[in-house]
């Protein structure tokens, strides 16, 4: 399978503090990676490397073949890449429509184009009856559904998740289950953080586990959960 | 009762035109929480741009102001691409203290070399229509205000439809409201900083060449702008576009009634006490919200 992002030998300091510690992380298209760990091992950190919001402070970054490691997110070669974050990434003023047809604008779309796709992709995440309604209006977990109604428009290569299923019901984690199904298939590359174990092992291919920010163990659930220093440093 | 009602009037149509000064600085505020100290700078080149226009092109008015907005506009641009853009682009992470100082060096700069191009001779820009009014037979007005001032609301209305009926107004609103998330989702932040940078420029340029034929036209006439602009964007709150309007015609009202009521020696002093005023009640001003990042 063709390699969509690759991550080799990433460091994030914040002065003497080394947060993320020559992290590699390579994902192919199709493919679903499960970033765990404990609190504060430097998952979100990596993922805000990955997307750009942090600037890696060694290491390289590609994304689709092209060397993103110093590209700002809005850089137009990091369009392939889209990413959520923990405490939702809405813009709060926004009809939530509006919320997701920007993910099309951005990419090119025409205004109209990108409203109808907006609206499609809101039907498909159950939340066409709120389309019209300001973001900041809507429940955490709708907020959440927002970022995979984006996922739907934007067509990204890959897509970096930030602990989507935190705090929703069992009925919301079961549509981005199925959400992230179907977008593999047409070969959507996905790093997802999560600490719900179980609805992530079912989605994924591999888990990374870090700790300290280095990868403390690497391989399939039953792999990762079996390894003794993961048990040690996250599972019990 | 008539004195009060000509105070009010006056006030709101000189604090339409300050609305129209301060809107393209919040603007910038909100998209890129970038404080433009050579904001006043747009205003002095779109002045000069509307008085050459008349006056060496022989331009009429409504052309001149088209003028005005332009060379604001490109000033703007200029500004961002060649001062913000390469701090923003470093990344680094004091940028804002930086943006902070290399505007006000800007500004001082372009004043400079105003002064050395222009001379430092007043120039006087024809009125609009110079015809003095009197409103229900008591409230006695200029007809250069009054064309100044329906002139200020229409590029306000404009910008309000803008900002809340176009992609390009959703956008900025992405950006004032969650930088991060705006970016992430894909929106080009150099693009739509480029588009409010020029936009700022033509409101600023716009509403000086309408406050031309009221005052004079000098090199040094950004610093009185820059003030007052200040002065709106923060009792409105930063960043809040209709904010900056109904902090403008607040600004226009207290400066005119205190003038008449009070003295008119201290024009300049009542708007910094109406901003000292707001900000003992709310300190993130009349429309700012807690959490927005100053």
């Amino acid at each position: 399978m063709k390699t969509v992002l690759s991550a080799v030998g990433i460091r994030k300091s914040f002065g003497l503090l080394c947060v993320v510690d020559g992290v590699d992380l390579t994902v192919a298209a199709g493919e679903t990676v499960a970033l765990v760990g404990p609190n504060g091992a430097g998952k979100t950190t990596l993922l805000n490397v990955l997307s750009g919001q942090l600037r890696a402070t060694g290491g390289a970054i590609r994304l689709c073949g092209r060397d993103v490691t110093q590209r700002h997110p809005s850089h137009t070669d990091r369009r392939a890449l889209l990413r959520s974050f923990q405490n939702g990434g809405v813009f709060g003023k926004l009809d939530a429509v509006d919320n997701v047809a920007l993910a099309a604008v951005a990419r090119g779309v025409s205004p109209a184009a990108a409203r109808t796709a907006g609206l499609e992709a809101l039907e498909r995440v159950g939340l066409r009856a709120v389309a019209a309604k300001r973001a900041d209006t809507l429940s955490g977990g709708q907020r959440k559904l927002i970022d995979f109604a984006r996922l739907l428009v934007a067509k990204p290569s890959v897509v970096l998740l930030d602990e989507p299923t935190a705090g929703v019901s069992p009925a919301i984690m079961q549509t981005m289950r199925d959400i992230l199904a179907h977008e593999r298939q047409r070969g959507l590359a996905a790093v997802i953080v999560s600490h719900d174990l179980p609805w992530i092992y079912h989605l994924c291919d591999r888990v990374l586990v870090l700790g300290n920010g280095r990868r403390l163990a690497e391989g399939s659930p039953a792999e990762v959960s079996a390894d003794p220093r993961v048990q040690e440093a996250y599972l019990v | 009762m008539t004195l009060l009602a000509q105070t009010l009037v006056l006030g709101v149509l000189q604090g339409g035109l300050y609305a129209l000064m301060a809107m393209g600085l919040s603007l910038i505020f909100g998209v890129l929480r970038a404080v433009n100290f050579a904001h006043g700078e747009m205003a002095m080149f779109g002045a000069y741009a509307a008085f050459f226009a008349v006056s060496v092109l022989g331009a009429p008015l409504p052309l001149a102001i088209v003028a005005a907005g332009l060379v604001g506009a490109v000033t703007g641009f200029l500004t961002n691409r060649f001062i913000l853009v390469p701090i923003y682009r470093r990344r680094m992470d004091n940028r804002d203290e930086f943006v902070v100082v290399s505007t006000f060096m800007l500004s001082q700069f372009l004043i400079a070399a105003a002064t050395l191009v222009f001379g430092t001779a007043y120039r006087r820009v024809p009125g609009f229509w110079d015809q003095n009014l009197r409103l229900f037979g008591v409230i006695f007005l200029s007809g250069n205000r009054l064309v100044a001032f329906a002139a200020a609301m229409l590029a306000v209305g404009a910008l309000f439809y803008v900002v809340h009926r176009t992609d390009v107004g959703r956008a900025w609103r992405a950006l004032t409201q969650n930088p991060l998330g705006a970016a992430s989702v894909g929106i080009d932040v150099r693009r739509y900083a480029d588009l409010a940078f020029a936009t700022a420029g033509a409101l600023t340029g716009v509403a000086a060449a309408l406050m031309a034929p009221l005052g004079v036209v000098y090199p040094g006439l950004g610093v009185t702008v820059v003030v007052k602009a200040f002065v709106v964007v923060i009792v409105g709150g930063l960043g809040s576009i209709p904010g900056a309007l109904v902090a403008g015609l607040l600004l226009g009202v207290v400066e005119a009634a205190g003038s008449v009521f009070v003295s008119s020696s201290y024009t300049e002093a009542y708007g910094p006490m109406l901003m000292i005023a707001v900000l003992l009640c709310r300190p993130a001003g009349l429309f700012g919200l807690a959490q927005r990042r100053v």
